[in-house]
């Protein structure tokens, strides 16, 4: 058997990889389907019409929209860069502590469900004067992009990772120097995939959004809600789609950059 | 300033010592080194002889500040580093793995220790290109770690410490994993090498000939315990390092192969 033979992926892989796809690809065709159809009858199987007349619609509400979008994504940045930076430093100082008591404790936000959280913390941000804001939301959705980050910088560094800080001490180097030379040139793919995860959990946020902002923090979540509240099929899936497209840029690049190192190591 | 600050602070070269007295690290309840003392001259090579797994590395680490010693001293040119941070120590301790940073080249690697003590570039670039024919890498000086051999790398980590001017320079088995031909080279480099900045190193190995190339004082390590030879020929006879078996060997093999193979169809 050929090399390149034996790196073709199994049939069973092939067929998880193609349900996979599959069941994306209809999440968001039925998305697609509802954002643009309307008088959708039983029991055909597509809508009587299907026009671009409700995205034009959900665009004359442009002021709405770009506020929720803008929201959503100064929300997402501000959490991601906070979590992941945060988690950074706490999740390399429980990895050098090694001890059991604080790897316990860094698990501890993941046992209270983030609505519950919210509450209990809803009368300390009412006297810190930002429940309702963003900075309140800010800082709720902070403590779980935190949590996240200290567990997942906590658990996947390696054994080389360790040898070259202890390289750049016996070398003389002072913390920066480890920073500049080890954590971040090491860690920097694991740095980007935590921080996108970040942005994706506040970018996807409900409850604590709702609780918290009190319905003055309107994101693209609170928007999508409200119009299924509204019973507004066209407007909540269009909002849906919108919500989702970070999640279709990802697996997009992801599919390219599998199918580029397939083709790369075919003809290597 | 205190008698013990007057000294030098660079001893290669110079007749000052190296001190361990008395040392002992425990993890938990398990004795990793047990009363560890020995002394060592500014210049020369001590060589750590021990099978796996008997404390050569805790030793080498716990001098270096990389783990924390139960009791004991430890004294670098009069003065006494135990509580000192490893970057405060002088001491460089360079892995069995020879580890170089992957986004910087080859140059700036061996550069890496003077750029961190903030030396002049003009200082740093003659260092780097002497460095790098001493240590024939000179057409590799662009090169990233991913593209260079075993032997490459641990000249391009071998030259890093030399440069960054250590008291004590400490080598944990940094040739075993390469194959036989870039052993012996890598051997007669450090040898070389050592002579040329008059270096003060401890050396561990498992291996009696190249204990045997690149050291002056002798010790061997057993079950957390040290014993110092007081000369080389005391470290060539005695039974625990193996040396006597392997000459008897070798000297039986070269009796037989003078034998008439009468027995060879």
């Amino acid at each position: 058997m050929s090399s390149s033979a034996s790196k073709q992926p199994s049939l069973a892989i092939r067929l998880i990889i193609a349900a996979a796809a599959a069941g994306i690809v209809m999440s968001y065709g039925l998305l697609l389907i509802l954002s643009l159809g309307s008088g959708w009858t039983f029991p055909n199987l597509l809508p009587d019409r299907m026009n671009f007349v409700p995205w034009r619609a959900f665009a004359s509400d442009r002021d709405v929209l770009i506020k929720a979008l803008l929201t959503s994504t100064g929300l997402s940045l501000i959490v991601g860069g906070l979590g992941t930076f945060m988690g950074l430093v706490i999740g390399r100082t429980v990895r050098r502590w090694n001890s059991e008591t604080v790897r316990f404790l860094i698990y501890l936000p993941f046992v209270v469900a983030p609505v519950i959280a919210a509450i209990c913390l809803y009368d300390l941000l009412i006297r810190l004067r930002v429940a309702g804001t963003p900075a309140g939301v800010i800082f709720s959705q902070c403590i779980f992009a935190t949590s996240f980050a200290a567990v997942y910088f906590s658990e996947l560094w390696t054994r080389k990772t360790d040898r070259l800080e202890d390289l750049v001490w016996s070398l003389g180097g002072s913390t920066f120097a480890v920073w500049r030379h080890v954590v971040i040139p090491e860690g920097s793919g694991l740095i980007v995939v935590c921080f996108l995860q970040a942005c994706l959990y506040s970018w996807l946020d409900y409850g604590l959004v709702s609780v918290i902002g009190g319905g003055n923090v309107q994101s693209l979540t609170l928007r999508m809600f409200g119009y299924i509240r509204e019973a507004s099929v066209n407007q909540a899936a269009q909002a849906a789609l919108i919500l989702l497209l970070p999640a279709l840029a990802g697996s997009i690049v992801t599919a390219v950059y599998y199918f580029l190192r397939r083709a790369e190591d075919s003809q290597s | 300033m205190t008698s013990a600050e007057q000294q030098p602070e660079d001893s290669r070269g110079r007749t000052d010592l190296f001190q361990v007295t008395s040392l002992n690290v425990n993890y938990g309840s398990q004795t990793i080194l047990s009363d560890v003392s020995f002394p060592l001259q500014a210049g020369k090579t001590l060589v750590v002889l021990g099978e796996s797994g008997c404390g050569k590395t805790t030793l080498l680490r716990a001098i270096a500040g990389l783990v924390p010693i139960t009791t004991g001293e430890i004294c670098l040119n009069g003065r006494i580093i135990t509580a000192l941070a490893p970057r405060d120590r002088g001491v460089i301790y360079l892995d069995q793995e020879p580890l170089l940073f992957e986004h910087l080249t080859v140059a700036e690697n061996i550069a890496f220790a003077m750029r961190l003590q903030k030396q002049s570039e003009q200082i740093i670039q003659s260092s780097v290109e002497q460095m790098l024919d001493a240590i024939d890498l000179r057409d590799h000086a662009k090169k990233k770690d991913w593209q260079l051999s075993g032997g490459q790398k641990q000249r391009v980590a071998f030259a890093r410490a030399v440069l960054a001017k250590p008291q004590l320079l400490l080598l944990d088995e940094p040739f075993c994993s390469l194959d036989g031909k870039t052993r012996g080279q890598m051997q007669s480099l450090f040898a070389e090498i050592s002579h040329l900045f008059s270096l003060t190193s401890i050396f561990v190995t498992h291996d009696v000939k190249e204990a045997l190339i690149v050291g002056h004082q002798f010790v061997r390590m057993s079950g957390s315990h040290l014993f110092l030879y007081p000369d080389r020929d005391a470290f060539l006879r005695d039974e625990a390092t193996g040396i006597p078996d392997e000459i008897a060997f070798w000297l039986s093999q070269t009796y037989d192969s003078n034998q008439p193979d009468v027995e060879k169809p």
